[in-house]
């Protein structure tokens, strides 16, 4: 009898420690919302999303947030957009046609970069990348969009070089054996059936790296020069998380309470690109 | 009779072992030639380097010849390309890609470079049709082929490699993986194909040997210990090892 | 059948060819340029006495030692108070969960914490740790906040080896009429050592990175403090002190030698990590 209770103890202490991550879940959920939503309200929904201008502590203060949200798509788009080839190709030459002590080499350069902690790869664009863009581009600065795109694409690569690889990986051999058979080459077979055999699980990759791309906050302030304009390749610009990073530390009413929901749509924007990444998964496990 | 394939001399090791040893065979054309024998003999090593599918494997080492059409298929000067579109085949577990059916059957004419929606059409048509499964499958072309059923697969697999007129199909025990009703609709489609085709066909089944075979090759580690009319093989075999193969002695 | 390949096709193999050759040799070079340009720029400003002084106005001096302290300290609290959270988690999902709708919440939520972006973890660690728990930016906060970011990666490592363990195991425990707890105990538990050092690896890799999660939650004072007064005063780690002394003093020589200690750490920890998975796979071999 006693015995039964200790199990029972022990069983009801685990399942406690398994809900702990939905009950964290709920409680980020809980606190952005009702931190974000206020503003919201006293803003405008329409007003927040949609306006062109930001100035919070101008006398005719203005709170959108169109600036951030179109910098934070046109960025991840444009990491996604060099980042996608070369990831890809880089995938494919790894998992089928590189002799394995480069393949060996390489995956561990791509673990290294996967590493790098983004303050790192802030400082180096910051001082390499910005001044290059400012010379070649003869622009009376170098941080900008362009900046920010290129660093996010470097740190795009290792979720998009390794998921793929992984799922390339899995492609049956049967698939790849038929295509050969039919007097297909093996570049041919690889990217013409493995590839499409693979190829949720690249888009899984690819979204992976948009979830991370996305939420990057340090990296992007350091090269992006963080200045609120509506995005242009050549200006600086201010993404949805180094509006929230960089003025959190000096804002208050409004302007503090409008930060607040700036993450708020920053974690909607997460929520859909995870709710899309799991019905890719899901549709892919149908077959 | 002319022999469309012929092995002169032929061995073949992986590493170390010998897997073939000094085979001679003349392949009679548009013909169904069984290869039979217990596992391990050889019989399936020797229906891959027909195609040189074995090209994948780094450590296989070859000695001898094998002429397809008169010409020696290990030549430099051959592209084992176009070798692989004139000798199809057909795996042992259908195998279809995961694409449209459609898809799966204008894969080999696309690669081959045949363009246009009409050939296309044509060429899917005629295939699924030469495979008798194109009443089975027409209203559902762009549905996925992994949603047949195996033995459809199957089928599916052969129209594929029918897609790109082949002369030659290679099949490696290709209704193992099937259910009886499956197996004896392939076993029909073979006897079909034959008027157009040199089948070559690995089978565990001797049944399936019989039934369909005009002769049967008996490989034995490694060797070729006898070759020729089925029914002779099976109702008069000339060596003793032949004789007890057949009469289910080992393997 | 001497066909050769037609030209288009060859042409088309021939730019496959060069964009694989071209996209591998264009990264791996990238990535080499960034190591050794980081630790060119970062290794002749490291010195003893940066590495074992604290920040002096008054000398105009830099020393990271708080920094380096500050960012032991984090790593500790962080495994102490996410491990029994995490390997709790996955023993619960792999030994005890029978209702299939709670796990599959427990595993979107867990998928969901592994996609929030560090910086609403920063947020949101100011808000209920900072504020509402009245902890105060400080390195408890902080460790608290990178223990929710990190829970996710502990649970996945641990459950994967869990799944490992063979069921023989258990049913041979069982067997033996021990309880559900004993047999967690004494045969799931060592069994899955691989999946949670792996997973701390992981996590001090990640802690080691992480900058926007502790800007508004553990601060950025350079203060130099032992472990107990130091859990419950501000403090920077040495990412959050390179993110300070390059944006904000525009201290570059420092910050390029805390990166090359960054990037140091980041080879040693995946040379680690390396190991440790081979380690583990040759004795389970065995």
């Amino acid at each position: 009898m006693k015995n039964k209770l200790f199990e029972n103890i022990m069983q009801a202490i685990f399942l406690i420690l398994g809900l702990i991550a939905v009950g964290f879940v709920l409680l980020i959920s809980f606190y952005l919302i009702i931190s974000g939503i206020p503003a919201i309200l006293e803003i405008g929904v329409f007003k927040f999303l949609f306006s062109k201008s930001w100035a919070p502590t101008s006398p005719q203060e203005n709170f959108g947030i169109l600036p951030f949200i179109l910098t934070s798509i046109y960025g991840t788009s444009g990491a996604v957009l060099i980042g996608l080839p070369i990831g890809f190709f880089s995938a494919v030459y790894l998992s089928k046609f590189a002799p394995k002590k480069i393949k060996l080499i390489a995956e561990s350069a791509i673990n290294l970069l996967a590493g790098i902690p983004s303050v790192v790869y802030g400082l180096v664009g910051m001082l390499v990348l910005v001044p290059l863009i400012k010379i070649i581009f003869s622009l009376p600065d170098g941080a900008s969009l362009l900046a920010a795109i290129l660093v996010l694409s470097l740190m795009i690569l290792p979720s998009i070089i390794k998921v793929s690889i992984n799922a390339l990986e899995a492609v049956p051999k049967e698939y790849e054996y038929a295509s050969l058979a039919l007097g297909a080459t093996e570049t041919e077979t690889v990217f013409k059936v493995s590839v499409k055999a693979a190829k949720s699980g690249i888009a899984t990759a690819v979204v992976l790296g948009v979830c991370r791309v996305v939420g990057e906050a340090v990296a992007v302030i350091m090269v992006s020069g963080n200045v609120a304009n509506m995005p242009s390749l050549f200006q600086s610009v201010r993404f949805l998380t180094s509006a929230v990073a960089s003025e959190m530390a000096y804002s208050s009413g409004l302007h503090r309470n409008a930060l607040f929901s700036i993450a708020l749509v920053l974690f909607l924007f997460i929520m859909i690109i995870n709710i899309t990444l799991n019905f890719f998964i899901k549709r892919d496990r149908k077959g | 009779m002319k022999g469309i394939i012929n092995a002169k001399n032929l061995n073949l090791w992986y590493g170390e072992t010998q897997a073939l040893k000094n085979i001679n065979i003349e392949i009679p054309e548009k013909s169904i030639t069984a290869l039979i024998g217990p596992s391990g003999c050889g019989k399936s090593t020797f229906l891959k380097i027909l195609n040189r599918m074995n090209d994948l494997i780094p450590i296989v080492k070859i000695k001898g010849d094998i002429y397809y059409n008169g010409k020696d298929i290990f030549e430099k000067s051959i592209d084992v390309n176009s070798l692989r579109r004139d000798i199809g085949m057909v795996f042992q577990k259908p195998n279809p890609f995961p694409m449209s059916i459609y898809d799966n059957i204008a894969y080999g004419p696309r690669i081959h470079g045949i363009k246009g929606k009409q050939r296309l059409d044509e060429i899917v048509e005629n295939s699924l049709k030469d495979a008798a499964i194109w009443d089975e499958v027409k209203d559902r072309l762009k549905k996925n082929a992994l949603g047949l059923s195996g033995g459809q697969q199957q089928r599916l697999c052969i129209a594929r490699a029918l897609a790109v007129k082949p002369k030659v199909i290679l099949m490696d025990e290709p209704t193992s993986a099937l259910d009886p009703i499956s197996t004896s609709k392939i076993e029909e489609l073979s006897l079909k194909l034959k008027d157009k085709y040199t089948i070559i066909i690995v089978t565990h089944n001797m049944q399936q040997a019989v039934r369909i075979s005009d002769n049967t090759a008996f490989f034995l580690l490694g060797e070729l210990i006898e070759f020729g009319k089925t029914e002779e093989i099976f109702s008069n075999p000339l060596d003793k090892r032949t004789e007890n193969y057949i009469t289910g002695r080992f393997g | 059948m001497n066909l050769k390949l037609t030209f288009k096709r060859k042409l088309y193999i021939f730019l496959m060819k060069v964009a694989m050759i071209f996209s591998t040799v264009f990264t791996v070079a990238l990535i080499a340029f960034l190591l050794f340009y980081v630790l060119a720029q970062g290794i002749r400003n490291i010195n003893f006495e940066l590495l074992t002084t604290k920040p002096s106005y008054l000398l105009g001096k830099i020393g990271i030692l708080p920094d380096i302290l500050n960012t032991i300290y984090i790593i500790i609290a962080t495994l102490i108070i996410v491990l029994p959270l995490g390997v709790g988690a996955a023993i619960y999902l792999t030994e005890y969960a029978q209702n299939k709708k709670i796990v599959k919440t427990i595993e979107f939520a867990s998928e969901t914490l592994a996609g929030i972006p560090s910086i609403i973890y920063g947020l949101v660690g100011m808000l209920f740790f900072c504020q509402f728990l009245k902890l105060g930016t400080s390195i408890i906060a902080g460790a608290l906040t990178l223990s929710i970011m990190n829970l996710p990666t502990i649970m996945r490592t641990t459950e994967e080896s869990l799944k490992t363990v063979p069921q023989s195991f258990r049913e041979g425990a069982f067997g033996l009429g021990a309880g559900k707890w004993r047999v967690i105990r004494t045969v799931v538990l060592p069994n899955c050592l691989d999946g949670v050092i792996t997973g701390c690896i992981l996590t001090v890799g990640r802690i080691l990175g992480e900058t926007a999660a502790l800007l508004f939650t553990a601060g950025f004072a350079h203060a130099l403090n032992g472990i107990i007064t130091g859990l419950v005063s501000p403090g920077a780690t040495l990412s959050v002190a390179l993110y300070v002394y390059a944006k904000e003093q525009g201290e570059f020589e420092i910050a390029f030698a805390i990166a090359a200690i960054l990037m140091i750490l980041t080879l040693i920890i995946n040379l680690v990590a390396t190991l440790i998975s081979k380690f583990f796979k040759l004795r389970s071999s065995i």
